[in-house]
């Protein structure tokens, strides 16, 4: 059973995907990365990715840091899965607890970026469904608006206020006790 | 220059079901989350939605939570309030909250929450919190009120209005004057959660009980807001005291429990055998008051029950209770369905140990002053020593927590509890009007 499936599983990273970014740039990655993406899974599972998938939400520069997201992730599964066979259990704890860390490491290099491309890798995470990409950006806006007044959090975002001077006012007046 | 440009770039709209995963990551924290609706209308729209704030209830399955507790302060002596008067300009009841409560740890004043232009709030006492009304009675210096007038007013954290109710006359009542209140949502509202289609409003119906001061029977006096005819009180003279009405005390506990449109207070008659404990049960809709003696099957020979510590409840599943404690427990007495012979047996249906060492030192649990949170099953436990030894004990869960919020300042004995559906609250500020 132990050889059939890594044997599947060297058949499936033998396998490459074309990803055409919204300003037509092509990206080759194997099938374990691109499968990250439920999205992507769908459409490889329903036989249409013959001649590449077009992703047309999503910019080549966009693209490229969420396939770099993909890959890690892809291979720390891959290890992770390879590893549960060949060590015993502590050291498989131990192999597992360094990969973590490395992931930890990368996933908080990875969320470096200035925040129109924070919230860009949200809206690609979402539209390809890459539940841990999401978890892991919505993370990282969810601790950085922690505490701030919303003129703090509209200057961060760029968010534009479309609340008439009424609205806002209305909800101050009501809301008086949450801004003491 | 490229970094700042890069920087300042348009962030592109996020859609409303990511701003919502991104604000349920945010810790539990109500007041900002309220701040948060000022972002832009997108963020409003999230925050007022009922389907977001209920993933975000932390208790999950009740119908409300216990926010906390609405206390007075002490009233100071003559010369200590002159000091006290010129720190604290008013003398408005406080807002304490629970351990966990959603609106964070900090201590506010009522005020904060409800408008109160005419200063009525100052000095008002807090009697008894339902839905999301609460009744106060206004003090006697505010209300202008000479003699006997008995004057009372309602607000909402949901509506943020304060409502003055007509000065009751109150000479009629004996000595001990207005003994029990209640408050309801007007019947034609129904049940809370509730968003009518014209807005929140304060809409109720307040019952007052006391003695007749010459026959002794009880009387009740009732009014309604929202009948814009009646702008007086309403007087049922109640001739349902079995027995002889001066052996009568009570009530036990001066606010109503409330089941769907019935008032009831506890009441007990020492007759030479004993005490015998009746509800009182006041119908608003058919207007019929009744007693109805408390059947407790089996009572243990030994057990010594303090009735006038003795509080009325409701089950989550709105079954009347009565609450009690026994050395180091509280017992719960649910009453029955009518059986077979006619009566309605109240059976014991729960026995908690309240797990304080430092109340089993006192060798008995002194419950001086036992409040309910009927909806979110919560009781407020005092023990007699203090306010230190103010406890918090779960119905579901049977744990207790200590409450720290209060201090020195605060007459913990006035405490209410006030238990609303806090998705309502966000709603009804952030939804509808706008």
């Amino acid at each position: 059973m132990a050889s059939a499936g890594s044997g599947d599983e060297k058949a499936a990273a033998a396998a490459m995907i074309t990803l055409i970014s919204s300003d037509n740039e092509k990206f080759e990655v194997t099938e374990a990365t691109a499968t990250l993406s439920q999205t992507i899974r769908h459409m490889i599972e329903d036989g249409c990715t013959d001649g590449g998938v077009p992703l047309p939400n999503v910019t080549s520069k966009i693209l490229a840091r969420v396939i770099e997201y993909c890959k890690k992730h892809a291979t720390a599964a891959a290890g992770e899965e390879g590893s549960s066979s060949s060590f015993s259990d502590a050291a498989f704890l131990e192999v597992d607890r360094a990969f973590l860390e490395e992931l930890e490491e990368f996933d908080d290099a990875f969320l470096e970026v200035d925040r129109a491309t924070l919230f860009d890798l949200i809206l690609a995470a979402n539209y390809l469904d890459i539940k841990g990409l999401l978890n892991l950006t919505c993370q990282k806006v969810a601790d950085s608006v922690k505490g701030k007044t919303p003129e703090q959090i509209r200057e961060m975002y760029n968010i534009v206020n479309d609340l008439t001077p009424e609205e806002e006012a209305e909800i101050r007046r009501e809301t008086q006790w949450a801004f003491e | 220059m490229s970094g700042k440009d890069a920087a300042a770039r348009y962030a592109p709209a996020l859609p409303e079901d990511i701003i919502a995963d991104i604000l349920s990551r945010v810790p539990p924290d109500v007041a900002f989350l309220f701040r948060c609706a000022l972002v832009c209308k997108r963020w409003r729209r999230v925050l007022a939605d009922p389907v977001f704030l209920r993933r975000l209830l932390p208790e999950a399955g009740r119908s409300s939570s216990l926010l906390g507790f609405l206390v007075q302060r002490h009233r100071p002596s003559v010369s200590a309030w002159r000091t006290v008067a010129n720190i604290f300009k008013s003398h408005v009841p406080a807002f304490v909250p629970a351990p966990g409560s959603a609106l964070g740890p900090r201590r506010r004043s009522l005020t904060s929450f409800v408008r109160d232009g005419a200063g009525l709030l100052d000095n008002a006492e807090p009697l008894m919190a339902r839905d999301d009304l609460i009744l106060l009675r206004v003090s006697p210096s505010q209300a202008a009120a000479v003699g006997k007038l008995f004057s009372l007013c309602v607000c909402s954290l949901l509506t943020g209005k304060l409502d003055v109710l007509p000065p009751l006359d109150a000479a009629c009542f004996d000595d001990e004057g207005v003994r029990g209140y209640a408050i309801l949502r007007s019947v034609n509202q129904g049940d809370v959660p509730h968003r009518p289609a014209h807005g929140y409003s304060n809409l109720c119906q307040v019952l007052l009980i006391g003695v007749h001061r010459s026959n002794r029977q009880l009387h009740i006096h009732s009014f309604s807001t929202d009948a814009a005819a009646l702008q007086s009180w309403g007087v049922t003279p109640a001739n349902c005291l079995p027995g002889d009405p001066v052996l009568f005390s009570g009530p036990y506990g001066r606010a109503a429990t409330v089941c769907h449109d019935t008032a009831h207070w506890l009441f007990g008659e020492h007759g030479s055998t004993g005490p015998t404990i009746y509800t009182i049960d006041v119908s608003v809709n058919s207007g019929s008051v009744c007693a109805s003696k408390i059947i407790i099957v089996r009572p243990s020979p030994i057990s010594f029950v303090d009735w006038p510590d003795a509080r009325l409840s409701l089950t989550t599943d709105e079954r009347l209770s009565i609450l009690y404690e026994q050395m180091t427990h509280l017992i719960i007495r649910t009453r029955q369905d009518v059986d077979q012979s006619g009566t309605a047996p109240w059976t014991c249906t729960q026995g908690i140990l309240v797990d304080v060492k430092e109340l089993w030192s006192l060798r008995r649990l002194r419950l001086a002053r036992v409040c309910v949170g009927e909806k979110s099953g919560i009781v407020l436990v005092l023990s007699g020593s203090g306010p230190n030894h103010t406890y918090l004990l779960d119905l579901q869960s049977k744990t207790t927590t200590k409450v720290a919020g209060w201090n020195g300042s605060f007459n913990y004995k006035t405490a209410v509890p006030y238990e609303i559906n806090w998705p309502e609250l966000f709603m009804s500020h952030l939804g509808v009007q706008l």
